[in-house]
């Protein structure tokens, strides 16, 4: 009997302590600093997927034989192997005209895979840009028209469509990414990099002819301390490496991704994603105007 | 290079004393070495103006020094959320990552961060750069960044018309000074008046924000005007 009023004594403790936590978190939410969660669908689809030795579909419009072969090839040279089409085409429309220093009348649409509108994009946007910017070198190399740009078309399982994305590539032309010397030192380090920083190591591959590293790694602790500490997290697992191209994703205890980011040295382009309820705001009350 | 990465807190926002009105200052991120707080230094519109359809302006004598972290003199539009786009200047020193590749050096740059993820691409620096950040009828919630009339990001962000849009500097670590001015030359600051910017109008008052609240200059309008600090 004790017991039993002892137990309800500290649940109606933790109740009311709960209670005034909420209370206390709602009226600093009016108040002062605070911190603003955007209440969005998250997703349980990973990121980075295991590839496929699938191959794009290539449709090229007003295009040659040779320009068929050399998207092809880049596709290949990429692993990219989340691209289901490409076409080669003008740009969007006439705003999308190439910078001073950039040459090029071109523009690729490239098809990607999607699961899903909330689900991470994190590897599609990231295979589409090494893709864009291997295509953009070859053209250049072999005296053949340039594309400047490209648009990502993200494809659902239901042939539906996202409402694309278009990106001027802003690399200078000829930017390769700088190739792995040794895959199993990299592979190595990597393994060490990723323990020493507590996370468990889900996936890891290398991508491409350039070895672009593919990582899905998992942590055990809160999913908002990670997203507070991603950034020597990321340091830590990827090294310092701003001209090789890289993915890296981290999930949370509950395998769920929590954030992911990419770098692609051919396009000077970065991609990342957050889980949507990370996606914090720190506000600060201010005089203003 | 140093250190290439740094913090990704998405953006801070400030809050008016009224406490009605959000503008964005920044998706730029915070040094993982450098952990001082985000410093802002901005013109702000907001929509008690007006309805926000983005805007431009030239920035010129851009003087991005600090001594750590990262510096960036931009235009922004933002949904007073977790999304936002902007165009202008970047540089890092002694890092590299923002959301961004390696600007190690002073580049041009965009950077969007949307529901489907977050996309900075960097560009050749140039002397001065006619900035803009457009709502666009290519989608229901598209806009474009521009640099020097060129459109080079167009996509969905988030948001239809905007809840806040600026022209101003950050800064990220402790470092300094820099100094940037927008509005020079033939291109005003200017808000669009309507979708896909057919027309312009050239700002005449505006709300002023420092973070921290004393040690930003921030120049008097009309255009140009300068923006120096921390």
């Amino acid at each position: 009997m004790i017991l039993k009023r002892n137990l309800r004594l500290v649940v109606s403790l933790l109740v009311v302590v709960g209670l005034a936590v909420l209370v206390t978190g709602v009226a600093l939410g009016r108040g002062g600093a605070q911190q603003k969660a955007v209440a969005v669908p998250g997703t349980s689809t990973a990121c980075v997927s295991s590839s496929s030795p699938a191959v794009p579909t290539v449709d090229v419009e007003n295009a040659s034989a040779a320009e068929v072969d050399l998207i092809r090839a880049a596709a290949q040279r990429v692993g990219a192997t989340l691209v289901t089409a490409v076409r080669l085409a003008g740009p969007p429309d006439s705003e999308f005209t190439p910078l001073a220093g950039y040459p090029g009348d071109r523009w690729l649409y490239v098809e990607v895979r999607l699961a899903d509108p909330q689900s991470c994009r994190v590897e599609q946007d990231w295979q589409a840009a090494r893709l864009a910017g291997a295509v953009r070198n070859a053209a250049a190399a072999a005296a053949l028209p340039i594309p400047f740009g490209y648009t990502i078309i993200g494809v659902f399982p239901d042939g539906s469509r996202a409402e694309p994305i278009s990106i001027a590539i802003g690399a200078p032309i000829g930017t390769e990414p700088v190739a792995l010397p040794d895959r199993a030192a990299e592979a190595a380090r990597i393994h060490r990099a990723v323990a020493a920083a507590g996370l468990q190591l889900r996936l890891l591959e290398f991508a491409g002819v350039d070895g672009a590293a593919v990582l899905r790694t998992q942590a055990v602790g809160a999913a908002d301390d990670l997203a507070r500490d991603w950034p020597g997290l990321l340091q830590q697992i990827v090294g310092n490496r701003p001209d090789s191209a890289w993915l890296v994703e981290i999930d949370g205890a509950d395998g769920a991704p929590i954030k992911a980011f990419a770098n692609s040295p051919s396009t000077a382009g970065t991609n990342g994603w957050t889980r949507p309820d990370l996606r914090v705001i720190d506000r600060e009350v201010t005089s203003g105007g | 290079m140093g250190n290439p990465f740094i913090r990704s807190p998405w953006r801070r926002g400030v809050v008016t004393a009224l406490g009605a009105v959000a503008v964005a200052a920044s998706a730029l991120a915070l040094a993982s070495t450098a952990t001082a707080a985000a410093q802002f230094g901005s013109r702000y519109l907001d929509t008690s103006c007006c309805t926000l359809y983005g805007g431009r302006a030239n920035i010129d004598s851009v003087n991005l020094n600090p001594s750590t972290a990262l510096a960036a003199a931009r235009v922004e539009a933002d949904n007073a959320g977790a999304y936002l786009v902007q165009s202008g200047f970047i540089r890092t020193q002694n890092i590299g990552w923002a959301n961004c590749p390696d600007v190690s050096t002073r580049h041009r740059f965009y950077e969007a961060l949307t529901p489907s993820g977050t996309y900075c691409n960097s560009y050749s620096d140039a002397t001065l750069t006619r900035a803009a950040v457009l709502r666009l009828s290519t989608g229901p919630t598209n806009w474009g960044a521009y640099l020097d009339g060129v459109k080079v990001f167009d996509g969905p962000v988030g948001f239809s018309t905007a809840s806040g849009y600026l022209a101003g500097d950050e800064m990220n670590g402790t470092g300094g000074p820099m100094t940037a001015r927008f509005g020079a030359g033939d291109t005003p600051w200017q808000r669009a008046l309507n979708i896909d910017a057919s027309s312009y109008y050239t700002i005449q008052g505006s709300f002023v924000f420092r973070a921290p609240s004393d040690k930003w200059s921030i120049g008097s309008l009309p255009s140009p005007f300068t923006i120096s600090g921390p």
